[in-house]
């Protein structure tokens, strides 16, 4: 075979290879493109053209939180959500998109939305897919200053129950630390404010503690979850568990709760300093940053691990809870 | 002299720097070919093209990219190869130098695509990789000039 024709079935053979791993790319870089909305994504690069004709480069859009938020300008409450956020946040490094196909509306009814933001009345579609926004539904997002995913929310609930928490997290790094709640003391054992709860969980040496500090309960959440893997450690023996619930519920609801979640290890509701204590921290942050903490401590109390909402922790806590299955296994 | 003129008629040399080059160029291709959309919002980032143009370098030049590499790695046309890869390199440091002139920090694209792989870079250690290349290439021209000018027998 003539050395040349030999070079050009090389070359095709070269090309139908990388023509593999082009479609291979394609689908990576497109995937992550519709992933954007998702945890541990990037903001992809997209250039956008605002009402006013101002062209936006999100790729240029670094050393500023980007707040996304797709309007729907027949619900007030919506309008409400996003207004509140830009009157808290207008002063600091922070970017607003809004998204709606009605712009004057906006404008018109709150003249004060100054250069700081951005209303798109095209792309809008395109947006909602590349982040995975539900069309039917008003969404808005947090991207920080790298345009990494940070969080989102559906805004029919208020503002200020988790959009406001996470942005004071993300901006001012202000944030409930469990360090706070539990002190110095490393044993549960030893605070007076929990000697209540901690005298019904058995001492046991060879089991560890899971106990669970809930403001609520509900089945499809995080709470439910939870329940669900201490009640599991707590079946197969390797844990005792207890639970405290604050607030929002009464004895009854508690003992409801008991028997409806065939719970049979021990639930109080905090009371005295132990409430008074969670009141004030409340006051400090929001209810929503003191929602659930589990502790799970040595069978003499002695702290091991907390998972709490500021802490970003959960999948690694409920990863690490899922591992324990048998008596056998040695916490941590 | 002797040396230098062995350097640059030894094959083995000549061999690895088309082999690296030509793997370097076709890599390079890959996620531009692979989605040209975003390729051009890294081209229209420069600055220096915009609108139409942009929109055609983004869908032309991976693919030269390519057809460069490829045809350096399996040596086929080798001089007319090397000169036009020294002609993209050269168009690529013009750009990377006006950059830098501006004082611009770019995403510079050349390889990865991913958004996570892309952070901005200073451009001068951009022209300094892509002047190593430069050389490199032009010492595989020089090679095949010398080549051709060899008698045979």
């Amino acid at each position: 075979m003539p050395q040349k024709s030999f070079r050009w079935i090389i070359a095709l053979l070269i090309l139908i290879i990388v023509m593999f791993f082009i479609q291979y790319r394609k689908e990576a870089l497109i995937k992550e493109k519709s992933l954007a909305g998702q945890s541990n994504a990037k903001l992809p690069r997209i250039q956008l053209r605002d009402w006013r004709g101002q062209a936006i480069d999100i790729a240029n859009l670094k050393q500023q939180v980007l707040y996304i938020h797709f309007i729907d300008p027949r619900f007030d409450y919506d309008r409400e959500f996003f207004i509140k956020a830009y009157r808290e946040w207008k002063d600091q490094p922070i970017r607003f998109l809004l998204f709606s196909n009605d712009p004057e509306k906006i404008v018109e009814k709150y003249p004060e939305l100054n250069d700081k933001v951005n209303i798109f009345d095209t792309d809008i579609e395109k947006m909602r897919k590349i982040l995975g926004s539900d069309k039917d539904f008003s969404f808005c997002y947090l991207y920080d200053d790298d345009r990494k995913y940070y969080f989102r929310t559906q805004t029919f609930t208020p503002y200020e129950y988790l959009m406001r928490y996470e942005m004071k997290k993300l901006i001012k790094k202000e944030y409930f630390r469990v360090e706070e709640f539990f002190g110095k003391q490393k044993n549960l054992r030893q605070m007076n404010r929990l000697k209540e709860i901690m005298e019904l969980i058995p001492q046991n040496k060879r089991k560890f503690i899971i106990l669970g500090f809930l403001t609520s309960f509900c089945e499809s959440c995080t709470e439910g979850t939870l329940l669900r893997e201490i009640k599991r450690l707590h079946g197969l023996g390797v844990a005792e568990a207890g639970m405290l619930f604050f607030e929002t519920l009464t004895p009854s609801d508690v003992e409801n709760f008991k028997t409806q979640m065939d719970v049979k290890f021990p639930v109080t509701l905090a009371r005295g300093e132990l409430l008074s204590e969670w009141k004030r921290f409340i006051d400090v942050y929001s209810p929503v940053e003191l929602a659930t903490i589990i502790v799970i401590a040595s069978g003499d109390g002695e702290i091991v691990r907390v998972y709490y909402r500021g802490c970003d922790c959960f999948d690694r806590f409920f990863k690490y809870l899922k591992e324990m299955k048998t008596k056998e296994e040695k916490w941590p | 002299m002797n040396d230098l003129k062995k350097i640059f008629t030894s094959k083995r040399i000549s061999l690895f720097v088309r082999l690296v080059v030509g793997i370097t160029f076709i890599y390079a291709s890959i996620d531009k070919i692979a989605v040209p959309q975003y390729f051009q919002q890294i081209v229209q980032e420069y600055k220096i093209v915009g609108g139409f143009f942009s929109w055609l370098l983004s869908l032309v030049l991976p693919w030269i990219e390519l057809t460069l590499g490829i045809f350096l790695l399996i040596g086929l046309w080798p001089r007319f190869t090397a000169a036009a890869i020294a002609l993209i390199l050269l168009m690529f440091i013009i750009a990377l130098t006006i950059v830098a002139i501006r004082g611009q920090e770019i995403d510079c694209g050349c390889f990865s695509l991913k958004s996570s792989d892309l952070n901005k870079e200073n451009p001068i250690s951009l022209i300094i990789r892509d002047l190593a290349m430069l050389i490199a290439i032009v010492f595989v021209f020089v090679h095949e000039v010398f080549r051709m000018k060899k008698p045979s027998g």
